[in-house]
């Protein structure tokens, strides 16, 4: 292990890595700080740019703008009380009245620090973690690969924003749409009506600049013209100091340890996982009324968890290849879009590439650090500005990079179209980053299952042959149920909220 | 105040009925979409040289398919109890406004923001068809000023020296750095 990360930070000593690891961690921290643009999109809209890199460079290039958007949202989170991303909504609980306080250089100083320790907490888990368990997963068969891509989805479902029944159906959708094209095992075409571009099926980095690039554009032409007042005219960072950080390091470690393990759960993410963290500490205060009017703590704890949900969520992605969050399965794709294949056998197959993405993801974390030190005041100016104009330059980068995929028109279109497939079910409240993994894992779960029924001799009991995958079986069949079960009682709220609100005398 | 709070009641489960209509527009659509992928599917006829396989290469994508209209069918019926529940407050509320009110559906949408919408997705279009056909430092600035403009930017010299800024950018990137075909 020492040796591969050895080896991880041998490819970061490349100076090209470098400055690409510091570029996208400076542009992850201007577009986490605007509200409206995510890290998703970010990652999607650079992802044709890296087109003539190798791997490594490519995936350090987007973990430094994945690492730096965690903590961009905070500093809108504090001076305007709007967060740049839904992660960060948390940390304006206690950061924006610190800085109504006249303290905002305090609070953003509160929020760098828990961002950065809660960074290298996830990275010294995710570094000793993800060798171990990667030895494990490496024992899959074909029926395991197949049957955890589906626990995945399933999880993800549950877990995404939304109903369960609504993550399902996105699934669902995004398991067709992987279907177009020749199939995996005969090459029989399926859903290509007779045109030849879609044999090679949906391009996949066109669907994710359609759902994540121009869906995300439309959504929020809303925004144009709203400009942002802050609340305070000169912003600088004041970081805490070590005594002040040493009474207050059970904040971080909660926050850290959230971040973790909840991050590793697939389709989790940190939205969720900095309110959990941010109740417990709060449960744990001897002054929980202190949380809500400016508590240091309360800007700690959900910074550290955010940061740390960037090692939690590679546990999943580098050891299965099912993503942790929005932005990884934008990752995966990348994996995919430069010949490696995610799964178990990733880190046998590109040892290397694992390590020098767990090795950016260290340096990324000490690069944010140092240019929110250095630059703060850059970074808050482009909260002053109106972030629509930025809109079409987005637009831009997304069709040609939809272009670039084949030199061809046809990406470009299936882009255009998926952007207005994803504009409406984002108006609808669907989760996008269900239909995204579906078109990821649909593929590799079709393969995988078709394979492992062939070796079977046709026999569907290969499916629950082992207790790994009978418990995989349970785990999903269990997850399905409780979420019906609390699908049944939502909506039997939700018609008393309607008939409580018709009889208002 | 009485009546006040009868308005705010109607209001809110106007917005309610108003969402569920339109949840209920997309759901047909999505069964519909599942429905024609898992029977269609069925019928695709299998290339010569395969095997007897019980899971074959429409196996899956029936069962996507059909669990697609399946699922969505479950939260339509959701959909269709809450829009009930809706209608039957509301008519004890004694309120007949009519909910397909353009307003009503879309409380977001102003005239401009469709406008914005509908040029922003025709621009791309036609960004895309053009430049294959023209210059592309020639369409990307012009394409760059007509869309900074529909995004509410004034027509001044800044937003000129914005898009010619811009399109030079990114032809060097794409051009010159990444050597695409444009």
């Amino acid at each position: 292990m020492i040796e591969g990360l050895l080896s991880g930070f041998g490819h970061l000593a490349d100076p090209t890595n470098i400055m690409l690891i510091l570029a996208g961690t400076a542009l992850g921290i201007v577009v986490g700080a605007l509200p409206g643009l995510s890290s998703p999109m970010a990652i999607t809209v650079l992802l044709p740019l890296t087109y003539p890199f190798d791997p490594i460079p490519a995936l350090v290039l987007l973990m430094g703008v994945y690492v730096g958007t965690k903590l961009g949202g905070s500093f809108s989170a504090i001076l305007l009380r709007t967060p740049g991303t839904p992660a960060a909504a948390c940390t304006a609980l206690d950061g924006f009245p610190m800085a109504e306080q006249g303290k905002a250089a305090e609070a953003l100083g509160y929020a760098t620090v828990g961002s950065t320790l809660g960074g290298l907490i996830s990275w010294g888990i995710a570094v000793t973690s993800i060798p171990l368990l990667a030895t494990v997963a490496v024992e899959a068969k074909n029926a395991d690969i197949a049957l955890i891509g589906i626990l995945g989805l399933v999880m993800v479902s549950a877990f995404a924003r939304g109903s369960m029944l609504k993550g399902l159906i996105g699934v669902m959708l995004g398991l067709l749409i992987a279907t177009i094209g020749l199939d995996p095992i005969d090459a029989t075409d399926r859903f290509t009506f007779g045109v030849p571009q879609m044999m090679e099926g949906i391009p996949f980095t066109a669907a994710l600049i359609g759902f994540f690039g121009i869906a995300v554009v439309l959504s929020d032409m809303q925004m144009i013209g709203r400009k942002s007042e802050l609340i305070a005219d000169k912003v600088s960072l004041k970081l805490p100091g070590f005594k002040e950080l040493k009474k207050r390091w059970q904040a971080i470690v909660t926050g850290g340890t959230y971040g973790v393990f909840i991050g590793a759960v697939p389709g989790v993410g940190a939205e969720s996982a900095t309110w959990l963290a941010y109740a417990t500490a709060k449960n744990r205060s001897k002054t929980p009324e202190k949380f809500g009017k400016g508590e240091p703590d309360g800007i700690l704890t959900p910074e550290a968890c955010n940061n740390a949900t960037t090692g939690g969520t590679m546990i999943p992605m580098l050891t299965l290849g099912l993503p942790g969050d929005g932005s990884t399965a934008v990752m995966l794709g990348a994996l995919v879009l430069h010949g490696v294949e995610p799964g178990v056998l990733l880190m046998q197959q590109s040892g290397d590439l694992v390590y020098a993405i767990l090795a950016s993801l260290l340096v990324a974390t000490v690069f944010m650090f140092l240019l929110a030190l250095g630059a703060m005041k850059y970074f808050v100016l482009v909260l002053r500005q109106d972030r629509a104009f930025l809109f079409p330059f987005v637009l831009v980068l997304a069709s040609v990079g939809a272009y670039a995929i084949s030199n061809t028109l046809f990406p470009v279109l299936v882009a255009i179209a998926l952007g207005i497939v994803g504009y409406i079910m984002e108006t609808r409240r669907f989760p996008l980053v269900t239909v995204v993994l579906g078109i990821i894992l649909g593929p590799i779960i079709e393969y995988n299952a078709r394979v492992a029924m062939v070796i079977a001799g046709n026999d569907w009991t290969v499916f629950i042959g082992t207790w790994p995958r009978t418990i995989l079986v349970a785990l999903t069949v269990l997850l399905v149920l409780r979420e019906i079960q609390k699908g049944l009682s939502e909506q039997k709220k939700r018609r008393e909220e309607i008939l409580t609100t018709a009889s208002y005398d | 105040m009485q009546t006040d709070q009868r308005e705010t009641a109607i209001n809110e489960l106007m917005s309610v009925k108003a969402a569920r209509t339109k949840d209920i527009a997309l759901a047909v659509v999505l069964i519909a979409i599942g429905l024609y992928g898992g029977i269609s599917v069925l019928s695709t006829k299998a290339t010569g040289f395969v095997d007897d396989q019980t899971m074959n290469h429409t196996t899956l994508p029936s069962i996507w398919g059909f669990l697609l209209a399946g699922l969505t069918a479950l939260w339509l019926l959701q959909l269709v109890v809450e829009l009930k529940t809706v209608n039957r407050s509301l008519d004890t509320l004694d309120h007949s406004a009519n909910v397909f009110s353009i307003g009503r559906m879309f409380p977001e949408m102003t005239t401009k923001l469709i406008a914005r919408m509908i040029a922003a997705a025709v621009s791309i279009f036609i960004y895309a068809v053009l430049f294959e056909e023209l210059p592309f430092f020639l369409i990307t600035g012009v394409f760059l000023l007509i869309m900074l403009l529909v995004f509410g930017r004034p027509l001044n010299l800044r937003t000129v020296m914005l898009a010619g800024g811009g399109c030079l950018v990114f032809h060097l990137m794409f051009v010159t750095f990444l050597q695409l075909p444009l």
